[in-house]
């Protein structure tokens, strides 16, 4: 491998060979299905970050699996877990990875552990409505689990050192929280409280609606180069972030584009001010129900600025089937006419490995990602 | 009320006339013996992890069953046309999801489906099911986070007759009552204690 320029290596590469030594990897991974996205950062010689989370069709985190993929047992060498914010596409599996990593620090938005917000939490899981939960039983699972544990999170906060490792020799890999701040914070709980916080409200399933709800953007920083994960984080959201004289100074190579590549996420200031030009950029396509990002208005967009765009697929599987293990269900549903999507699928994967203090991103692509110039909205 | 509860699956809690009563009663759980009662009527491997807390959905009797006339030529319809008007309906659950509304559309929603017979815990389909096969009384309680259940299989009627039904089934969800709070309150003092130590 060790390309001297970005080329997509497709599956000539196998997936399995593991990093170098003194080399630096950022992986994402995104659902073929569009609904999950997760990544995998090497931030120390046997140690690994992962944010976000969602599971494989074993129902199994796909950051576990990829990390056995490559030869590095999990549960060892998992020392931080981030969950940017608590939607369904981006937050399960995540109790599974810190129940398999004792070590491992976990870091939320600050406003999660707000006693108002935990309350609503052990509220609606302590009288189970629902076998699917919630929408607020992972972070439940997660705080529970912490709670025995006696390890509180790091808080995420506007530019706030949330980790800290030395890689190898004089490499140290910082990771930065920029958001939320605390009038998106207000504007969340607010949004929660209309819906849901009194009491005799009826009880009802969370989903998402709004993307920008407290959404735990990260710098990081790796020395020689710097990496900027947009999480789905929207405009006003990187408007704040832009007008703060605290944030960490550089301009980062790599962007992992914010809210699956939605306008509602993009703030040009961001391209200008807090990375370099052209820098690489990947993303994770989402899909619900008529819903689909990104859109081909959103690829044209995102590759007007940069031409070093990837995404984890190269289109969404939308193909709707019937076919059930029993016959006879099958057949119902046949004469029904209802069809449907599987929401558990294998993983696309965004690769990007580079040495420490020199040389260029080696990007490699695996399963259904590629070219974000080749994806079909 | 309790003596409908008390039978088991498929028996008059899934009757029309219980399906009525059942409307009008205030959201409650029901003890554990009687889910130990209901649940035996399941495939094994249907049993979620929340049966054991009192939740079997099914068994406590929240789901309200369709019982109001459905468009012609609907699911709905179909199975209720094709059963005897004297049956005591006895369903034997061939495959069960557990879904919720993710998104409304104009003649459509969608919704994310839990797979109860594989014993999943987690959403693994979406589904787009036409406004057309739910019954007009529960179009109205279609809304987003709106929990239905879904059941395929079989029933049979009192002189043995068995037809394949398909049903959906919108629950009334209980209200967030103060020991709901109290209770949320209790966990959140408890978690952040452990984190000041
Ligand atoms: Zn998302």
């Amino acid at each position: 491998m060790g390309g001297s320029s970005p080329e997509i290596m497709g599956n000539v590469s196998r997936i399995e060979s593991p990093p170098t030594a003194r080399e630096f990897e950022v992986t994402l991974l995104g659902s073929r299905s569009g609904y999950g996205e997760s990544i995998v950062l090497r931030v120390g010689e046997k140690s690994w970050a992962v944010v976000d989370s969602f599971l494989d069709t074993n129902r199994v985190p796909v950051a576990m699996r990829y990390l056995e993929t490559i030869g590095v047992d999990p549960a060892g060498s998992i020392s931080f877990v981030v969950a940017t914010h608590w939607h369904d596409d981006h937050i399960r599996g995540l109790a599974n990875i810190l129940e398999s990593s004792p070590e491992a620090q976990f870091c939320c938005a600050a406003a999660l552990t707000k006693k108002e917000f935990m309350t609503l939490v052990g509220a609606l899981e302590g009288n189970p409505f629902s076998t699917a939960g919630s929408g607020l039983s992972e972070l439940h699972k997660v705080f529970s689990l912490l709670g025995e544990r006696g390890k509180s999170p790091s808080l995420a906060l506007p530019n706030r050192l949330v980790f800290r490792q030395n890689f190898c020799n004089q490499n140290f890999c910082k990771i930065w929280s920029l958001s939320p701040s605390d009038a998106e914070f207000k504007r969340f709980l607010q949004v929660i409280g209309r819906e849901i916080r009194r009491e005799d409200a009826p009880k009802k399933r969370l989903v998402s609606s709004d993307p920008n709800e407290i959404a735990v953007a990260l710098w990081v920083d790796i020395g020689e180069f710097a990496l900027l994960l947009g999480a789905d984080l929207e405009k006003r959201g990187w408007t704040e972030i832009l007008q703060s004289k605290e944030r960490p100074s550089g301009l980062a190579s790599i962007i992992k584009i914010p809210h699956h590549g939605s306008k509602n996420a993009d703030e040009p200031g961001v391209w200008h001010c807090m990375l370099q030009p052209k820098p690489i950029a990947v993303l994770a396509p989402w899909c619900r129900g008529r819903g689909v990002l990104p859109t081909s208005e959103d690829v044209k967009r995102i590759l007007g600025r940069t031409p070093s765009a990837y995404a984890t697929a190269s289109h969404i599987v939308r193909k709707r089937q019937i076919h059930q293990e029993n016959k006879i269900v099958t057949q119902t549903l046949r004469e029904s006419g209802i069809a449907f999507r599987d929401l558990a699928s294998l993983p696309g994967v965004v690769r990007l490995r580079r040495e420490l203090d020199q040389g260029e991103w080696n990007i490699e692509t695996f399963g259904n990602a590629g070219r974000l110039v080749d994806y079909a909205a | 009320m309790n003596s409908a509860l008390s039978n088991t699956f498929g028996q008059t809690s899934f009757s029309d006339e219980s399906a009525t009563s059942l409307l009008g009663s205030p959201a409650y759980l029901a003890n554990e013996s009687e889910n130990k009662a209901l649940a035996l009527a399941r495939p094994k491997k249907a049993r979620s992890k929340f049966i054991s807390q009192n939740t079997d959905l099914l068994s406590t009797g929240r789901y309200r069953w369709e019982h109001n006339p459905a468009p012609t030529g609907s699911i709905m319809w179909l199975f209720k046309n094709l059963l005897p008007s004297t049956s005591t309906p006895r369903p034997e659950v061939l495959q069960e999801w557990e879904g919720y509304v993710v998104e409304l559309g104009e003649k459509e929603f969608f919704a994310h489906l839990t797979d109860l017979t594989a014993g999943d815990s987690h959403p693994t389909k979406e589904v787009e099911i036409p406004f057309t096969e739910i019954s007009s009384y529960d179009r109205s309680r279609i809304v987003v986070g709106s929990i239905f259940c879904w059941v395929i299989g079989y029933e049979q009627s009192a002189e043995g007759t068995k037809t394949r039904i398909s049903r959906i089934a919108f629950r009334d969800l209980p209200r967030m009552a103060r020991s709901d709070f109290q209770k949320g309150k209790e966990w959140a003092d408890q978690v952040l204690k452990s984190w000041e130590t």
